[in-house]
């Protein structure tokens, strides 16, 4: 699976950082070839599922600003809709952490694998789009086994 | 000559008082640091070697999707990402509200670091070991589990939480 690595990804990766339900979050743009307006998406006749379908969210999510990425894997056969890009940025390798064991407890997320803090002091989650089949299927498979009892 | 004998005889004396003076303070009893905190009305401890810091909520607790339920979320310590635990479900406590006496409590216990958020810090006293009762034996196995023991706060029942095992059961 290729996922774009040049050179520079030994010390950096390149991060498309987005808000949703409140929530800062960034990806890695070497799993991404494009990002396009949902009404496009449709029009190609892609199918589009929301992030919030994806990652277990507690609330309920709205989106202010959509569009929809579209990923380099063509194992998964839909694009990923996120809200509110804001920016593309660089960001070195160090100043990555994993998330803290407590949140990873109990089979939490597994395509959110990290985070970094900004020069502002905020946290960026880093999402994985080629763990959210994973994801996806964890929570379908929680959706029936509820539906069960 | 009596008079030479009856002062080294006093100052011999003075010399042996001391002498077991000191063996008392050796004596004294063993004593264990505890941070006295509050959830919902109650009062709860840590033992204090096991928390690291004690810090205000900052504004924004960043939530994250997936996690459980008793994770509020991530915090940057100074540059270190820090999970931020309630643990008022895991006590069978209602849910509490951010407050400006809240605090974290950040601990560290068997490999496993976290804030924990708590109504507000009490105390944070050296208490006599023997001033610990054990766990009341009402209190159901999950929690006894728990709970290393009890002492007298104020006038008021403080349960001594484990944040190992607290931590273990979490993590499991």
């Amino acid at each position: 699976m290729d996922e774009g690595c040049g050179p520079a990804c030994n010390d950096e990766l390149t991060l498309l950082v987005f808000t949703l339900g409140g929530v800062r979050m960034a990806v890695d743009t070497a799993q991404i070839y494009g990002m396009a307006h949902p009404e496009d998406v449709e029009i190609q006749g892609r199918e589009t599922l929301g992030l919030h379908q994806l990652i277990s969210f507690r609330g309920p999510v709205s989106y202010k600003a959509t569009w929809v990425l579209q990923l380099k894997d063509e194992a998964i056969p839909y694009g990923v809709m996120i809200d509110q890009p804001e920016e593309i940025v660089p960001v070195n390798l160090d100043t990555l952490q994993p998330l803290p064991q407590l949140v990873r407890a109990g089979g939490g997320s597994e395509a959110i694998w990290g985070a970094t803090v900004r020069a502002d002091g905020t946290i960026l989650l880093l999402v994985d789009l080629y763990k959210l089949p994973k994801d996806a299927a964890r929570i379908q498979g929680m959706e029936s086994t509820n539906l069960t009892h | 000559m009596d008079a030479d004998r009856t002062k080294s005889d006093r100052i011999l004396e003075q010399l042996k008082k001391r002498s077991v003076r000191e063996k008392v303070l050796d004596m004294e009893e063993e004593k264990v640091k505890l941070v006295i905190f509050s959830l919902a009305d109650d009062y709860y401890a840590f033992n204090g070697s096991e928390v690291k810091e004690i810090i205000l909520p900052p504004g924004d607790i960043s939530y994250v999707p997936g996690a459980p339920d008793f994770v509020l979320g991530v915090i940057n310590l100074r540059g270190d990402i820090e999970s931020v635990i309630a643990i008022n479900t895991f006590l069978s406590l209602p849910e509490s509200k951010k407050t400006s006496r809240s605090r974290i409590a950040i601990a560290v216990k068997g490999g496993v670091r976290s804030g924990i958020m708590v109504d507000s810090i009490e105390d944070v006293l050296d208490v006599p070991v023997s001033g610990i009762k054990p766990p009341l034996s009402t209190l159901d196995a999950f929690k006894k589990e728990c709970v290393t023991g009890e002492l007298t706060f104020k006038g008021k029942n403080v349960t001594i939480l484990d944040t190992g095992k607290i931590f273990g059961k979490l993590a499991a």
